[in-house]
């Protein structure tokens, strides 16, 4: 009988060490909250931090993968994009820089999968976000070098046809020339 | 002549009211004109230089205009910025249609699409070397240059970037002069040798620079992005026939993209999996990225070599129309 | 021929004299001989109107040849405007072929006149005046000719106005344009502006001796000349001002040309050599036309006694000298290229050297370059027929030099793909025939209507030179003697 008793306490305590050994280093659950801006306007970036406690204890989870996820819709596919991952820090806190591109409202989803469970974690942040005042993207090619530019090809080339024309000028000088009746020396070199 | 210094004379005279003695033939070549004369030169000169003012493409550059089609028919983003059209190619999913055991669906689906004329592959699947021996197929559309060599040389521009980036060809401008394809350096030009192999029934469709059907004897056309359809939302043929998902089409302006399956960030796509362009070095700066692969995603050897060669689908082709060779 | 009239030989000229003016008039060294010696003077014009007058049945044969070969060329040019330019050898990969080489080409050789009229004319080298003429006659046809064939090359030759409609300043093709239209221009008015006299002097010696409408011509292109003090200074001071504005002009054309090549990003055009090293090319092409040129033009009207084989040794020592700044050129590119061997240029070497283009090649380097150097520069060919072929050689590896730069050029793979292969067609062959026929018609044509050789320039030379022109010897001492010996 003393012996059974004793197996039961050993199998207690063991089965106690397990549980407390298991759950020291995660969560059995987890929570996480979002802290961003409000107001953004597209393209600008911001950092949007999330971060994870334990729940009950409420203290930071570190070293976890966290996923930002937002919704969209692009050639006639609709789905989840996935904006990018972080990881906690000591913490609890995993940073992401999110750059919105879009103006209107909009939901960032953020996931994180405590390891053993099925379901994830989520949180959403609403925002809105302002129309950017320009292209975004901009695809810069060519060195603009002052004055070396189609207007210095087009004075070169008038200039010459400038020259070309007085010298067509001439010819007209020479007919005009003819007309007083004057007879001179064909040769150049007669006096 | 003997004892004159030739020029004597001519050093003497410079205002030609004067009556002087004929120069001598030898000083006639260095004759001077007189600083009246060179006025009257500058007159009559200024005076003659008038006409060129009326040629139109100086009137063209005054007035500040540029090849760039309209902005106001551009596609654009929700909240009203162009896009800004690119492709993402995942050689890691490209087996050039081995597995499919047909000729390579992009191609055949671009040629079906917009009439392709035998024996142009507007998308075309090289198979490059890898080191080792084994290789690689490397799908290859118009890379729509930043930069665009063709778009440099031609002297009519018939051929021009549009405000989404992409590059595209005028068959109603293009006098043929085929320099845009000297200047390509990725052989994605090609040229309507003779009058052009397609279907009569693409004969009845109206021609636009974007949707280049029927191709007009004597004219170069290429892969244009299919931006008439792009802008409706619906992506290119070879996207959508991409057996594999390898071929992604996106906006950088919004920074998305799309292979027809799911979503992807553009930029953070193109960061993460290390994506390259073709001849980088050469500074043509392409809108068309590529993914490092053989086609391992898609089950493939790599030395497992050759595709099957592209067909063209019509069974009855414009009268008079003959094919040629590459 | 009228001045045939013996008997009399001074007492005429003075009496041609009275007649107008002629740049004879006046001849001092004349007056006062017997009747049985013709002055070098009289001799120059005889020579100057010669082909103007006299008609022979070999003329007849010849233009009659050119024109068949012409015609046959225009039926072949009308087999591509029916079918388009697929009756052509070229394709996608090899999208220039013989049309735009021979353009090149054509417009190489027009850099004859620069050369002679301007270059020398601007240093006052005597020697040049009896064969100005001929090269701004070549200069002027080849110019013509050669942007024929760039319309030839057209896929859309309907629409070759949009050229002017919608041109892009910013394009190669449309420097080529502005380029050429300006040295085409410039050069008509540097062939006609030093013609002026000798047209006037067409236009009051043949009166009666050639059809009306040719009297009119000459009445209308002498522009009223008479002679008088003004008309020589405006005419001196319009030669001075073309033949400066020529020269950099001309440069110019040429290395637009070659940018064409070297604005794109193929392999063996993408360098920084081509302007200058075309423009070598071209003046070098354009001396050995004018050798041809002058050569058969001296056999067929006799003009032994103005061409010399002073002007063939002098020219030849031109065309020499030009080897070697090809070879150096040559060796410059090759060398830098062949040193590094980037992508591409490791084909490129084996196809020009070694495998499908080195027949070409080395027909170009020895053939056109070294051999012709050894025939100028060796005493024994130092001669006009030595001369001439050397230069035969060099127009011939010139035009293959310009081939193989376009075919290889396009030829050295972008993707991986097989290279392809070029060869012309009869249509090619026909057109480019036909091209070559045009050019040789135009100068017969044009030696048939108008004065070939500038003789006021040579009657002035004469004048002041100490010699007698029969002997067509140099005094001694007065230039290097072509180590030949003898003139002809």
């Amino acid at each position: 009988m003393k012996n059974v008793f004793r197996a039961m306490i050993l199998s207690v305590v063991m089965g106690a060490a397990v549980l407390a050994l298991a759950g020291s280093a995660e969560a059995t659950h987890a929570k996480l909250d979002l802290v961003a801006p409000s107001r953004l306007t597209a393209g600008h970036s911001v950092n949007v931090e999330a971060v994870l406690h334990s729940t009950p204890g409420g203290e930071s989870v570190a070293g976890a993968t966290i996923t930002f996820y937002m919704d969209n819709s692009f050639g006639g596919v609709d789905g989840e994009v996935m904006l990018g991952q972080a990881v906690t820090d000591e913490n609890g806190v995993a940073v992401l820089n999110y750059e919105p591109r879009t103006a209107g409202e909009h939901q960032l989803r953020v996931e994180y999968l405590t390891p053993g469970e099925n379901e994830p974690e989520e949180a959403t942040w609403s925002h809105s976000v302002d129309g950017a005042s320009g292209q975004l993207y901009r695809s810069t090619s060519g060195v603009q070098i002052p004055g070396l530019n189609v207007w210095l090809l087009i004075a070169v080339v008038a200039t010459v046809w400038a020259v070309l024309l007085s010298v067509a000028a001439r010819v007209i000088a020479i007919a005009y020339a003819g007309d007083n009746g004057e007879v001179g020396d064909r040769r150049p070199g007669a006096m | 002549m003997k004892g004159r210094h030739p020029n004597e004379d001519t050093k003497r005279s410079r205002d030609m009211t004067e009556e002087r003695p004929v120069p001598e033939g030898r000083e006639l070549a260095g004759h001077g004109i007189g600083r009246r004369g060179v006025l009257r030169l500058l007159g009559l000169g200024a005076i003659g230089a008038a006409p060129l003012a009326v040629m139109p493409p100086i009137l063209r550059t005054a007035l500040g205009g540029k090849e760039v089609r309209s902005p106001e028919k551009a596609a654009r983003t929700k909240d009203g910025r162009i896009r800004q059209w690119t492709m993402i190619i995942d050689l890691r999913y490209c087996d050039g249609c081995q597995s499919q055991e047909a000729p390579p669906r992009c191609t055949a689906a671009c040629i079906e699409g917009h009439f392709a004329p035998e024996p142009m592959e507007w998308i075309e699947v090289f198979e490059g070397e890898l080191p080792g021996g084994g290789t690689q197929f490397i799908p290859t559309p118009c890379q729509q240059c930043q930069n665009p060599p063709c778009v440099n040389v031609c002297p009519v521009a018939a051929t021009f970037s549009t405000p989404e980036g992409t590059v595209l060809i005028d068959q109603n401008r293009c006098i043929g002069c085929r320099i845009c394809m000297a200047a390509c350096p990725y052989d994605r030009r090609f040229f309507n040798w003779g009058k052009a192999p397609i279907p009569p029934e693409s004969l009845l469709i109206d021609y636009s620079a974007e949707h280049q059907v029927p191709a007009k004897r004597g004219t170069v056309m290429k892969c244009d992005f299919c931006p008439d359809m792009a802008r409706t939302g619906t992506l290119p043929y070879c996207v959508q026939a991409c057996p594999q998902d390898a071929i992604y089409y996106g906006d950088l302006e919004e920074d998305i993209a799309t292979n027809g399956k799911g979503l992807v960030a553009a930029s953070r796509f193109l960061t993460e999996n290390q994506a390259y362009r073709l001849k980088e070095d050469f500074g043509t700066k392409p809108r068309v990225y590529y993914i490092a692969g053989h086609g391992e995603a898609a089950g493939r050897d790599p030395y497992t070599k050759d595709r099957l060669p592209t067909t063209w689908p019509w069974t009855e082709r414009v009268k008079g129309a003959k094919t040629w060779s590459r | 021929m009228a001045l045939d009239r013996t008997g009399k030989g001074g007492e005429d000229v003075e009496s041609l004299g009275r007649a107008g003016g002629s740049p004879l008039e006046g001849t001092g060294p004349l007056e006062g001989r017997g009747p049985a010696a013709e002055g070098p003077l009289s001799r120059l014009e005889r020579a100057a109107l010669a082909p103007v007058t006299g008609t022979s049945r070999w003329y007849y044969l010849w233009v009659a040849f050119l024109l068949m070969v012409i015609a046959w060329g225009v039926y072949a040019y009308s087999r591509q405007l029916q079918d388009g330019l697929i009756v052509t050898g070229m394709r996608d990969r090899i999208s220039w072929g013989l049309y735009i080489t021979t353009f090149v080409f054509f417009i190489g050789i027009s850099h004859a006149g620069t050369l002679i009229s301007a270059i020398l004319r601007v240093s006052q080298a005597r020697w040049r005046t009896p064969i100005t003429r001929m090269a701004e006659f070549i200069t002027v046809v080849a110019l013509a000719c050669g942007a024929l064939f760039v319309i030839i090359d057209l896929g859309r030759p309907d629409r070759v106005l949009n050229v002017v409609v919608y041109g892009r300043w910013q394009s190669p093709i449309i420097w080529d344009v502005l380029a050429i239209t300006t040295y085409l221009t410039a050069s008509i008015a540097y062939l006609f502006l030093p013609m002026i006299p000798d047209l006037a002097l067409f236009r009051d010696r043949l009166a009666g001796r050639v059809s009306r409408w040719r009297i009119s011509l000459y009445d209308l292109l002498s522009v009223r000349w008479r002679g008088t003090p003004s008309q020589w200074r405006s005419m001196g001071a319009a030669i001075t001002t073309a033949m400066i504005l020529i020269i950099p002009i001309a440069v110019s054309v040429h290395t637009v040309v070659s940018w064409i090549f070297a604005m794109t990003l193929r392999v063996p055009w993408n360098s920084t050599i081509f302007g200058a090293f075309f423009v070598a090319g071209a003046i070098f092409s354009g001396v050995a036309t004018l050798i041809i040129v002058m050569a058969i033009l001296r056999k067929v009207y006799h003009l032994e006694e103005y061409i010399t084989e002073k002007h063939f040794v002098y020219l030849g020592y031109l065309l020499a000298a030009f080897t070697l700044i090809m070879l150096y050129g040559n060796i410059s590119e090759f060398l830098t290229a062949g040193y590094k061997l980037e992508e591409g240029e490791e084909f490129h070497f084996r196809q020009l050297f070694l495998e499908s283009y080195a027949g070409f090649y080395w027909f170009y380097a020895l053939g056109g370059l070294v051999l012709p150097g050894v025939l100028i520069l060796m005493p024994w060919t130092r001669n006009i027929w030595g001369v001439v072929a050397a230069a035969v050689l060099v127009d011939l590896a010139m035009w293959v030099e310009r081939y193989f730069i376009v075919i290889t050029g396009l030829r050295v793979p972008l993707m991986p793909y097989e290279p392809a292969s070029y060869s012309p067609t009869w249509v090619e062959w026909s057109v480019m025939a036909a091209g070559f026929a045009l050019f040789a018609l135009l100068i017969t044509l044009f030696v048939k209507v108008f004065p070939i050789i500038a003789v006021w320039e040579v009657a002035e030379d004469l004048e002041s030179a100490e010699f007698a022109p029969a002997a067509g010897r140099l005094p001694s001492g007065a230039a290097p003697e072509p180590a030949g010996g003898a003139g002809r």
